[in-house]
């Protein structure tokens, strides 16, 4: 059992994509796995066409158990179940602000799913806040694609120092390359330059028409052109988290 | 479940109607299920079968499916030693145990499956309809499987209210079509089981009720007979040999219900198949014992254990063609034959003098002096007594142990099943006593037998004296444990409860 989360702090990296395309191969693995839509925005919910819950909200996952497995959708993919986000997610952090030990909050409401699911994928929203704090305090593991710009380098760094602050191993932090540009040489630099660095997966997904248009066709990519080099994309990176998790 | 009658693409058609349907995929699958002649695996909630490519073990209770890719064995009976290692060969032995998996039947089973649509082109429910073909003979079953998509359950409703309307009727779960490929062979699940039971009226008479108990006895032989023939596992031959002591100890103990010469006739004819049986189940009893020697021995002495086992087969297979020989004699055919005509056409013929006595008269007078034997017979082993007396003790609590058998429907169900439960741990402790030294008895004659001199038959004479010196341990322990197991049962709880029960008389 483990729990991932898809994070940057930069939104439009390819996070959504990640969550979903990775999602779903772990299911085709046979495991049981749980695709958590924490961001308001609901792109991952959308990407599965499931629509949220009207009686779902923020109060109703903080209050975790029943409240949020009635809420859980299953997919058109056997093995693979989505628990929507909600347009009102977007004031989390005031609502966990009020709360006791607001900093543990989700990795409560997520206890029990972990004996349900083998494997757990949280789409994180694009932010610093204390719903990031909370996220990172429940995964076993941070999976940040990034592309590669001397600003994501930098984003990069903050969300260490971040993890240092508030006491979390850095080691639970997988970087790749996401929306790589072969044209770009700086890309190229970039990548040259951090592949050395010890949380950085040797696994890249180039920038590509096909994921692109997961938003038209409401699909993993391995499912719609299953033979592209998009799939194959996703499935090398997932190859290559899953064998960096089993090392622990 | 389809009615007959329904026509299949005119109910598709409507639902097409009603409900977005998306065709996935179509196919064939055969599958071969299988299970122990006595279910193990369906008792305990699981259906096994070969899909041709792999082993496939379904759990009932949560539809959860392990598979184990591997062969199909092409012996007559599988076992799961014939299986990879695998978690689901582990569950297998340990719920067999001695038992070989037969196939029950073959399906070939063709699914359309279809995805239902909502307005987003989401799958809600998934629908699958399965013809199935159990062959032979050509019998047809239509089941339409739905599966639920979580969070959509009120598809799912809507959907079974739909199918209803069609007098579709929904099966208790998506292996109904087991229960109907078991039938059309001819079988019915859970319709064998080793342990004996027969409901007799209260009323019954002496005669009625053995004859009852005889004639279900004969049926068990029958049974196990074609097992034994094909030599598919041990426990045919270990049925039909309790069936026969079963009848052996009716004969005997429930006595003068039957006529005179008919049963000095017949204790005599099953004695003869209780005797030709008893070499080759001595020999099954040494090779069950195979896995259990090579854990009892360190690991450097399991080679000479080798030319053991197969003299022991060797040995096997000689007493066992003997067997089948008999098994198909005349003389064998007719003692089944005969004893049936006695039992259903004797009438008159076959009445003892107390063939009119209720059996609950009879059954608590033999049950009480059974107990008090046991009781005194017990009562004066003490640590130095030979271990025969044991041997004795254990003959009498066997018999003790059939008679209950025989009439327990006659008494109260509670009690009943505790006065079993009491003479079981007694009956477990002079059973290991007495397998332990058959087992030392058969492994000194097989040493002294051996000539020396070779280097194989040194190595078998280490190994099985290092199982002599292990066994000769374990068979103190029990001998020791032998005495506070007869104090509980011999115990003034368990006296009261016989006096209650079985005191001829007695208004209940």
């Amino acid at each position: 059992m483990s729990v991932i989360a898809v994070y940057n702090i930069k939104g439009g990296v390819g996070k959504t994509a990640t969550a979903v395309n990775l999602s779903y191969l772990s299911a085709v693995g046979g495991e049981k796995t749980l695709l958590c839509d924490m961001d308001p925005q609901g792109s991952s919910t959308y990407y599965f066409r499931i629509r949220p819950d009207r009686k779902f909200n923020t109060k109703k996952l903080l209050r975790g158990g029943r409240h949020v497995d009635r809420s859980i959708r299953g997919t058109d993919f056997p093995g693979l179940d989505l628990l929507p986000a909600d347009f009102s997610y977007r004031n989390i952090d005031i609502a966990l602000d009020d709360m006791k030990k607001s900093r543990r909050r989700i990795s409560r409401v997520l206890k029990p799913l972990r004996k349900e699911y083998d494997r757990i994928f949280i789409d994180c929203p694009p932010n610093i806040t204390l719903l990031s704090e909370n996220i990172f305090y429940a995964a076993d593991y941070i999976l940040v694609p990034l592309v590669p710009t001397t600003l994501s380098h930098l984003a990069l760094q903050q969300l260490f120092r971040f993890l240092e602050e508030i006491g979390e191993k850095r080691s639970k932090v997988m970087v790749f390359f996401s929306m790589v540009e072969k044209r770009k040489k700086m890309h190229w630099q970039l990548m040259r330059q951090l592949i050395r660095t010890k949380n950085v997966l040797p696994a890249l997904v180039p920038y590509l028409a096909d994921i692109e248009k997961m938003g038209l066709y409401r699909e993993p990519v391995n499912v719609t052109v299953p033979h592209s080099m998009a799939a194959a994309a996703y499935k090398d990176l997932w190859k290559v988290v899953v064998k960096r998790m089993k090392k622990g | 479940m389809l009615p007959d009658s329904l026509d299949l693409d005119t109910l598709l058609e409507d639902l097409g109607q009603e409900f977005v349907l998306r065709p996935g995929r179509a196919g064939l699958l055969q599958t071969t299920w299988f299970d122990s002649f006595d279910w193990r695996l369906y008792k305990r909630g699981h259906l096994l079968c070969h899909d041709g490519d792999a082993w496939r073990l379904i759990n009932r209770k949560n539809s959860r499916l392990s598979r184990q890719p591997g062969d199909l064995p092409r012996s007559r009976a599988v076992f799961p030693r014939d299986l990879p290692p695998s978690e689901l060969r582990g569950f297998l032995e340990s719920t067999l145990a001695m038992r070989g998996l037969l196939p029950l039947f073959t399906d070939s089973m063709r699914p359309s499956a279809f995805a239902v649509k909502n307005r987003d082109d989401k799958t809600v429910v998934y629908l699958t309809v399965e013809e199935h073909n159990f062959s032979p003979p050509d019998d047809l079953y239509r089941v339409i499987r739905l599966e639920r998509v979580r969070g959509y359950g009120n598809f799912l409703e809507r959907l079974e209210r739909f199918l209803e309307t069609y007098g579709v009727r929904l099966a208790a779960d998506g292996f109904s079509f087991f229960e109907r490929g078991v039938a059309s062979r001819g079988r019915q699940p859970l319709d064998y089981s080793s342990r004996f039971h027969i409901d007799l009226e209260p009323e019954i008479s002496g005669h009625r009720a053995m004859t009852d108990i005889y004639l279900h006895l004969l049926e068990s032989m029958r049974r196990n007979e074609p097992g034994i023939l094909e030599d598919l596992d041990s426990e045919f031959l270990h049925d039909f040999r309790v069936a026969v002591r079963r009848t052996r100890t009716g004969l005997a103990q429930v006595k003068k219900v039957l006529s005179a010469p008919v049963t000095k006739e017949f204790k005599e004819k099953f004695a003869w198949l209780g005797t030709i049986t008893g070499p080759t189940r001595d020999l099954d009893v040494y090779l069950l014992h195979e896995q259990d020697y090579r854990s009892r021995l360190p690991a450097t002495l399991h080679d000479g254990l080798e030319p053991f086992f197969s003299e022991i087969r060797r040995r096997r297979a000689v007493e066992y063609r003997k067997l089948v020989g008999l098994l198909r004699s005349e003389k064998y055919k007719t003692i089944l034959l005969s004893w049936q005509e006695v039992l259903e056409k004797g009438g008159a013929f076959s009445l003892g003098v107390k063939g009119e006595t209720p059996a609950m008269e009879l059954s608590g007078r033999i049950i009480l002096r059974k107990y008090r034997e046991i009781i005194r017979a017990g009562g004066a082993i003490g640590p130095r007594s030979p271990d025969e007396d044991l041997h004795r003790l254990r003959i009498q609590c066997k018999k003790l142990r059939y008679v209950l058998e025989f009439f327990a429907s006659l008494y109260p169900d509670r009690e009943m099943r505790r006065v079993i439960k009491e003479l079981k741990r007694l009956q477990d402790n002079l059973g290991t006593f007495n397998d332990l030294s058959v087992q030392q008895e058969m492994l000194r004659d097989f040493l002294g037998a051996l000539r020396p001199g070779s280097r194989k038959n040194q190595k078998m004479a280490a190994a099985l004296g290092g199982l002599l010196t292990n066994l000769f341990h374990e068979h103190h322990r029990v001998r020791q444990d032998f005495s506070a197991r007869f104090l509980e049962f011999a115990g003034p709880e368990n006296r009261v409860l016989y006096k209650e029960l079985f005191k001829v008389g007695k208004v209940r």
